[in-house]
């Protein structure tokens, strides 16, 4: 009998390729998030102002020294634009990944157990949630939790909106994974694993598991873009991140009465917003289009 | 217009697809009123030579390369758009398998052959000639048919009327690309026969492609065999089925169970040098055991809000070393009767004991679950997509073998290599493997259970045959060296007489005959059975 060689290491089979495989899109989406992410880094670090400096004349339009012009009292949007973009591509990843781990547990254990009265308490519950206007949530604890001061490191009015997502994002990917876990643990191979006397648990974590997470994921991608989207209109609600604080949201707000005359205070943020959004969902489209 | 005898001339096709050159230097004819039958494994380039015919090369991206394809005189390879509108319906493609998908729901059966027959053949008595058409296809009491809507006809009837609705241009050419592989053998017999008839009465030409050499025997008077892209033999259907030239074609005859002896191994190609050859099996040593493995009394099964049982009750015992076939057609109940004999499904009544022990008291972790293990008849879907055979097989060794981490793997890999399993697809995903290697790893992990009984679901039916020939090879082989006792479930008469010693002929969920293979399938008592032996379509080894 030959003596089979084992797997070769992970870095071995050319990660880099299994990552991007053959999608124009993925490659695309991956290198212009990339890029806004990176931005995002590097602009406020190197950049000889910070966000909240007054550096120039105020209204000034796009010009080398100042690429998305300055705002109504001066500051550089550029710099405003970027330096915001952290906080909301880390509080939608927060969010979202949250969302995504609890959805996906709960979940797959309400699809896959043979429990149902488990099953059908939690979809009633993920019902109920989901039924649930995000809206008054929000403005509740706004009120609840105060937006006039900064919490560590989120800027003030940030965690009354985290918070809000947090309790509503997670029953989305309850359901989509208890839908896909319902269809899983029929297949023939988990049929085949519960046959071969394989533990239940272990079915669920290799057999059931990274099927449903596959599709969680790539569709958390696509929602990191909402997220963005929620929290940069929380500020027109008056709630959301408050000013001085830079955020996209808070940004275009400051700008929206200048629209005529300055329309670079709102539109800059707003293009790069629109962008990071493009860039998500090519990754997210390439990831479901993934056949096996 | 031609004046040619033949209908259809093909030149030195070649035709290029992602690259790959898959056609390469095929010609044949097809003469006025002909047949021809495009015989081969998947991959073997039949039904892309037959897109060439119907236009929808492009549409999978293909590219002829070489050689010419006429219709009638009329190039194909250059044809235009309009030019393909004019020639359809006088050249048809028939696809019955799909009937219920590719028919309206919505629609009354009168109208959709309205809608055809107004394209198709303008200015005829719409009524007349679609009571014409369904009377050509046997349809009983057509008139009232025309009312009823595709769910409320029969599977049979469908394909009738499929067949119906390509009819109605009065096509000289129909090109039927695997026409009855999803069919009952019952139902396959019907539609062979009615292609037969009709193209007696009509006069057109038929292309047909098929996988299955029985079957072109009983419509096609003469066949090509393709392989890899070429054609590797072509002539009359009696000479190339009796009498073959080519190494291959010999292959391919040489794999099919009902003409070799049976319970003896079946000839496979070898890849390199050409030659066909019969593994050895060894010797089934076979201690009768008095007390089975498995007793199964009085089990049936009701599925919710189902009017009739899928399983009506019935006493299985499966002894070691055992062989025991359950034949019928889809519906019959017996794909339900092999998932309740391993325990994937609990019985509505009665009980599975496996060594007295009935299936509802065995944990995953008794050794009791391992002893009885299954066999799929999706080789794909049996094997989890994002894991490779050899930690789908190490997972189920470190269960039951006590192996854990690097042991594991290799116990896995040596236990591959057991069922032939070549090294470099051990680490490959399942979506990267054929079909046959698939079916090996589903067979692998059986084994790693150590079971004393395997129960196969339709293990071949969806394999190529030769691939199906070293599967069968592989299941006889484990069960002389292992004392594995084996239930076969299949619709093929020719896998179970082959395999088995016992066998269960089941219809609507009821046995109705059972005893030993041999007898089962020379000398039926049993009126189905009879009719079920009787539309197999077979080869006999000629004299």
């Amino acid at each position: 009998m030959t003596t089979a060689t084992l797997p070769r290491p992970f870095l071995a089979q050319g990660w880099l390729r299994a990552l991007v495989g053959t999608h124009v899109s993925r490659l695309v989406g991956i290198v212009m998030f990339g890029t806004i992410v990176a931005m995002c880094i590097f602009v406020p670090i190197l950049s000889p102002y910070s966000p909240n400096d007054f550096v120039n004349m105020p209204f000034m339009a796009p010009s080398w020294a100042h690429p998305f012009g300055t705002d109504s009292v001066g500051r550089d949007i550029f710099v405003r634009t970027f330096a915001g973009g952290s906080v909301d591509l880390i509080a939608a990843a927060f969010t979202t990944g949250f969302a995504v781990i609890v959805g996906t547990t709960l979940g797959t254990l309400a699809g896959a157990t043979k429990h149902r009265w488990a099953d059908t308490i939690l979809m009633r519950i993920v019902d109920a949630v989901i039924a649930f206007p995000l809206i008054i949530l929000l403005l509740a604890l706004v009120v609840a939790v105060g937006s006039d001061k900064p919490w560590g490191f989120a800027p003030a009015g940030l965690p009354a909106a985290l918070i809000a997502l947090m309790c509503v994002q997670w029953a989305v990917y309850a359901r989509l994974a208890r839908g896909q876990a319902l269809a899983l643990r029929n297949a023939d191979f988990v049929v085949a694993s519960r046959v071969a006397g394989l533990n239940p648990f272990s079915i669920v974590m290799r057999h059931i598991t990274p099927g449903v997470s596959r599709i969680t994921l790539a569709y958390a991608i696509g929602d990191v873009v909402l997220v963005v989207v929620i929290l940069a209109s929380l500020p027109f609600l008056g709630a959301g991140v408050q000013p001085p604080a830079p955020e996209w949201g808070s940004i275009m707000y400051e700008g929206r009465g200048f629209l005529r005359n300055a329309w670079w205070i709102t539109v800059m943020p707003g293009a790069v917003l629109a962008l990071t959004g493009l860039s998500l969902s090519f990754i997210a489209d390439s990831l479901l289009d993934n056949r096996r | 217009m031609s004046t040619s005898d033949n209908l259809v001339e093909v030149r030195n096709l070649g035709v290029l697809l992602a690259g790959r050159q898959v056609i390469r230097d095929v010609s044949f004819d097809i003469p006025r009123g002909g047949a021809l039958a495009l015989v081969g494994e998947s991959g073997s380039g039949k039904t892309v030579t037959a897109r060439v015919l119907t236009g929808l090369l492009s549409r999978i991206g293909g590219k002829v390369n070489s050689g010419t394809a006429t219709f009638d005189g009329q190039d194909l390879v250059n044809a235009n758009g309009k030019e393909w509108r004019k020639l359809r319906g006088r050249m048809v493609a028939l696809v019955p398998q799909a009937s219920l998908s590719s028919l309206d729901p919505v629609m009354r059966i009168g109208g959709q052959l309205a809608e055809t027959i107004a394209e198709l053949d303008p200015g005829a008595d719409i009524r007349l000639r679609s009571l014409e058409l369904l009377d050509q296809v046997r349809l009983p009491r057509p008139a009232a048919l025309l009312e009823n809507y595709p769910h409320e006809l029969s599977g049979g009837m469908r394909q009738r009327l499929m067949i119906a609705l390509a009819l109605a241009g009065r096509p000289e050419l129909i090109v039927a690309d695997e026409p009855t592989t999803a069919l009952d053998v019952t139902v396959q017999k019907d539609v062979l026969k009615l292609l037969g008839d009709l193209r007696k009465e009509t006069g057109m030409s038929l292309l047909m492609i098929a996988h299955d050499l029985a079957v072109v025997g009983m419509v096609s008077e003469s066949v090509a065999v393709m392989r890899g892209g070429e054609l590797v033999e072509k002539g009359a259907t009696t000479k190339v089925l009796g009498d073959p030239a080519h190494s291959y074609t010999k292959a391919l005859l040489a794999a099919r169970p009902e003409l070799a002896p049976v319970g003896t191994p079946l000839a496979v190609l070898d890849r390199e040098t050409g030659e066909l050859h019969r593994p050895e099996l060894p010797v089934l040593l076979r201690p009768r055991q008095p007390e089975p493995i498995i007793r199964a009394e009085a089990i049936g099964m009701t599925y919710h809000n189902a009017k009739a049982p899928a399983v009506h009750p019935l006493d299985i015992d499966i002894a070691a070393g055992a062989a025991i076939g359950i034949v019928g057609e889809s519906g019959s109940g017996k794909s339900t009767l092999g998932r309740i004999l391993v325990g994937a499904q609990l019985p509505t009544e009665g009980t599975v004991l496996v060594k007295g022990k009935s299936w509802q008291d065995i944990r995953a972790n008794d050794p009791l679950r391992g002893a009885v293990q299954m066999i799929f008849q999706d080789p794909y879907g049996a094997l989890t997509p994002w894991r490779t055979p050899r930690q789908i097989v190490a997972e189920v060794i470190a269960r039951w073998q006590g192996l854990h981490g690097r042991a594991a793997l290799e116990a896995a890999g040596d236990l591959l290599d057991d069922v032939g399993l070549p090294l470099q697809a051990m680490d490959r995903r399942p979506g990267g493997l054929s079909g046959g290697q698939c079916q090996r790893v589903g067979i692998a992990r059986a084994l790693a259970c150590q079971p004393q009984v395997l129960v196969a679901d339709e293990p071949t039916s969806s394999l190529d045959i030769s691939a199906q020939a070293q599967i069968l090879n592989l299941l006889m082989r484990l069960r002389a060296e292992r004392n594995l006792a084996l239930v076969i479930v299949s619709h093929d008469l020719a896998v179970i007489r082959h395999m088995t010693d016992e066998a269960l002929v089941m219809q609507h969920g009821r046995v109705v005959e059972r005893g030993p293979s041999s007898r089962i399938f020379s000398a039926p008592d049993n009126d189905y059975t009879r009719q079920l032996v009787s539309s197999t379509p077979t080869l006999r080894r000629s004299a």
